[in-house]
């Protein structure tokens, strides 16, 4: 339960408190089986990212989880990635780790969801 | 099914008022360094109750920034983060906006959104800098001692709301880890297809293994927070057993275990918000009360044995007993004229109805009572600004602070506290250079008590400071005419001067206090509460503000007085004394009606008989009595008939039944069943210059 805090606090803005860019995106040149998770994983993200899965789900091909930027992961989020991983492979899916960030495996090792979400043998 | 949330507003905007005054007050006792974890959590526990509060009715602004200062707490609550000044700067500062959010929100104003950005992004910037230089390297805990006892073994099953309620179960587990060698098996069968999941509700389940020489107090302090929204159980782990970590604790039967049949979501899913808001109508703050075990059911929090009502309907049961009192006055009066043995069996009957109501009356009485802590909780937040930026050393010291006082009292004496506290700090309190050449410790105290003191109770506001200056304050005077150049004035008349309106001899005005005005703001504050103050000091070694204050201002002690047939009740607190006049201690000065002599003064008198056009039994001044009263700083005598005794009156104010009269500050109904006016000084004064100036 973490709020996102900027690496890099910049001027003061008055900023406005709507929703962040969706946390979730697909990269700029991925294909569209692969998501690259951002530096905020953390519930106030959680229901773009939600749909991001979702549209990953049918897919037929291998799909690529990017989560080599995340920087604050909450269970909100673990669950989630959790409940596609299995949907993925009780649909006969497969996924893969790109790579996954020390803040996403320490996270995942603490809830004992790595090897749920198949972290162990996925390359860092 | 929608619920109509607006209803638990009040109801939450009081609580995260309290709430904010118990985190300000913690704050300030919080030391720097070496913080006191139980304080940190108390302020925990308030922003967090705030968030899920302000989140549950839409509050969002609020919610949002709760939601940053708890990110910042959380990093001191877990020791990654040092409690340094700065940080205890910025977090009263939050409270001071998160106070000015809610008042907004309130009074549906518009909030004073750069504000709470600015501070916002402060928070942020503190944490940022915290991540920056140890990203995800947590302090390291001393290592474990031999482990001799058996691993604890922790069943953790969230409810659903539990992530929605701002707790984060991998916190915890990171906490855990903290403490010792922990082992984390998951049970993910409740989980939902991902197309049914609300991201918001926790599915998951623990079964935690934690090995290391820890205390079962501390893992229970890791799950202190989920209290009430989740199942826990801590035990230690049998041992030979190693299977048990292995099997995943009972379950409970899980509607969407088969995945196949996705098309089976519970309903709650899918009412996503709605739903959230509904859990949580009969705990708007979702606090998270640490004093019960676990196991309490959601939802169940519940205070301590107090309830909340409203004033209203206090006083509309004050209001009844005092009825009830004049009712049974009215019977003893007339229990006492029968006769034979029926009569004695009455008249103990009443004696017992009388002592009963006494006793009635007084616990009423008590419930409109609160502490005086609820003024003095302000003051250390206070004279720490203060100080601050006055770059004084100060120490503040409470005492008496649970001494009761009505509230409509309470509620009136803190501002009139607040420039006495302000005075004592800015002028009273010299700097800490001075201090030390003066032989003094360079920190200043300032000491704040309450205390009862008959059927009053005392605020003394007193210092170490320099003292009133005498001679500045003559100079002054003078100065300005208000007193002549060859008056010679007793202490005690000079200490007076200060309460003349525009008064200051302060060098140079500050924001603080100088202005001049203040003093007299502060006597007639108090003095429209029915209290006086008095003034002692010592120059060089301080000064004393004594404010004596009724108790409550729905009962006033009074001296009935006859005039003619009727009677009139004069405060106690305003009777300097009552006499006989000789005949021909009167004189008579021309515009000025009658004075006399009253210990070296003139004091005028008023007739009441002739004032209220009431025929008297005597107009010879000597034959009748001189109450000799004192109001607004000025002493008159007032004429009567007679004395008829002193009584606690309960007062009916005239003005919400009839309307104002100069000179009666109420009413009350006396044991016969009559009506007496109760007389105010300071109004009959006025209201005989007025006749005079006629």
């Amino acid at each position: 339960m973490k709020l996102s805090s900027r690496s890099k606090p910049a001027r003061k803005p008055a900023r406005s408190r709507t929703p962040r860019v969706a946390a979730a995106r697909r990269g700029p040149n991925a294909s569209s089986n692969a998501l690259i998770l951002q530096a905020e994983c953390t519930l106030a993200e959680s229901s773009s990212l939600k749909s991001a899965l979702c549209a990953l789900l049918p897919n037929t091909a291998t799909v690529t989880l990017d989560a080599a930027a995340v920087e604050r992961i909450d269970t909100a989020t673990l669950q989630m990635l959790a409940a596609f991983v299995r949907d993925r492979r009780l649909a006969g899916g497969a996924i893969e780790w790109r790579s996954a960030s020390t803040a996403l495996r320490d996270a995942a090792r603490l809830l004992g969801m790595d090897s749920m979400l198949l972290l162990t043998e996925a390359a860092s | 099914m929608t619920v109509d949330l607006s209803q638990f507003h009040d109801a939450f905007f009081e609580e995260s008022f309290e709430a904010l005054d118990a985190m300000e007050a913690a704050l300030l006792k919080l030391d720097i360094g070496a913080p006191d974890p139980e304080l940190i959590n108390t302020i925990f526990r308030v922003a967090h109750s705030i968030k899920g509060g302000s989140a549950t009715f839409g509050f969002t602004e609020i919610a949002s920034f709760t939601h940053s200062l708890e990110t910042l707490l959380d990093e001191l609550r877990s020791g990654t983060m040092p409690v340094s000044e700065q940080v205890s700067d910025v977090l009263l500062k939050s409270v001071d906006v998160m106070r000015a959010m809610l008042r907004a929100v309130q009074a549906k104003q518009p909030l004073d959104a750069q504000r709470v950005s600015d501070l916002q992004f402060d928070l942020e910037v503190i944490i940022a800098r915290k991540n920056q230089p140890a990203p995800s390297a947590p302090v390291t805990p001393p290592a474990a001692a031999a482990p001799v006892a058996q691993p604890w073994l922790i069943r953790f099953r969230p409810y659903p709301e539990l992530i929605a309620r701002g707790n984060d179960p991998l916190r915890m587990l990171r906490e855990l880890n903290e403490l010792g060698a922990m082992h984390a098996q998951i049970d993910a069968q409740s989980l939902p297809p991902l197309a049914d999941l609300n991201p918001q509700d926790c599915h998951l389940a623990w079964t935690i293994e934690l090995a290391g020489e820890v205390a079962e107090e501390a893992i229970r302090q890791v799950f202190d927070w989920a209290e009430g929204d989740c199942d826990l159980d801590i035990g230690r782990q049998p041992e030979p057993a190693l299977e048990a970590a292995v099997e995943p604790p009972p379950a409970p039967p899980s509607p969407a275990a088969e995945v196949t049949s996705a098309a089976q979501p519970e309903p709650a899913h899918e009412a996503g918000a709605p739903h959230e808001a509904a859990t949580a109508p009969g705990s708007p703050a979702a606090r998270p009360e640490t004093t019960t075990k676990a196991e309490a059911a959601p939802g169940a929090h519940s205070d301590s044995g107090s309830i909340r009502v409203s004033v209203d309907k206090i006083d509309e049961l004050m209001n009844t007993v005092g009825e009830l009192v004049i009712t049974q006055a009215m019977l003893s009066q007339l229990g006492g004229q029968f006769d034979g043995p029926q009569a004695e069996r009455l008249r103990a009957g009443l004696a017992q109805l009388e002592r009963n109501m006494r006793e009635l009356q007084e616990s009423v009485m008590r419930v409109r009572m609160l502490p005086i802590s609820f003024v003095f909780s302000r003051f250390p937040r206070m004279v720490r600004d203060l100080a601050h930026r006055l770059g004084k050393q100060i120490d503040l010291k409470l005492t008496g602070e649970q001494t009761e006082l009505d509230k409509t009292v309470l509620e009136k004496i803190g501002d009139p506290l607040v420039h006495l506290v302000r005075n004592c700090v800015d002028h009273g309190i010299e700097s800490p250079e001075k201090r030390l050449a003066a032989g003094k410790p360079a920190a200043g105290t300032v000491h704040l008590d309450a205390s009862h003191r008959g059927g009053n109770i005392a605020v003394e506001v007193s210092d170490d400071g320099g003292g009133l200056d005498k001679e500045r304050i003559l100079a002054k005077a003078r100065a300005r005419g208000l007193v002549g150049p060859n008056d010679t004035l007793s202490d005690a008349e000079i200490y007076e001067l200060i309460f003349l309106p525009g008064f200051s001899t302060a060098e140079k005005t500050t924001d603080v206090s100088g202005r001049g005005v203040g003093m007299d703001v502060v006597r007639r504050n108090v003095k429209s509460l029915g209290g006086k103050i008095e003034v002692m000091s010592e120059q060089g070694r301080g000064s004393r503000f004594i404010i004596t204050l009724p108790l409550t201002l729905a009962i006033v002690d009074g001296q009935s007085v006859a005039v003619g047939s009727e009677t009139y009740i004069v405060p106690l607190i305003s009777i300097v004394e009552s006499m006989q006049l000789k005949n021909g201690s009167v004189s008579r000065l021309s515009g000025q009606g009658e004075v006399f002599s009253f210990r070296g003064d003139y004091l005028p008198i008023i007739r009441l008989h002739e004032l209220f056009g009431v025929e008297p039994h005597t107009r010879a001044l000597h034959e009748g009595l001189v109450v000799v009263a004192e109001g607004d700083g000025r002493r008159v005598g007032l004429f009567v008939d007679d004395l008829l005794g002193q009584q606690q009156v309960v007062i009916k104010s005239l003005e919400t039944n009839y309307g104002h009269i100069d000179g009666i500050s109420g009413a009350t109904i006396l044991g016969d069943g009559s009506v007496a006016l109760i007389l105010d000084v300071p109004g009959l004064l006025r209201a005989a210059s007025m006749r005079m100036a006629a």
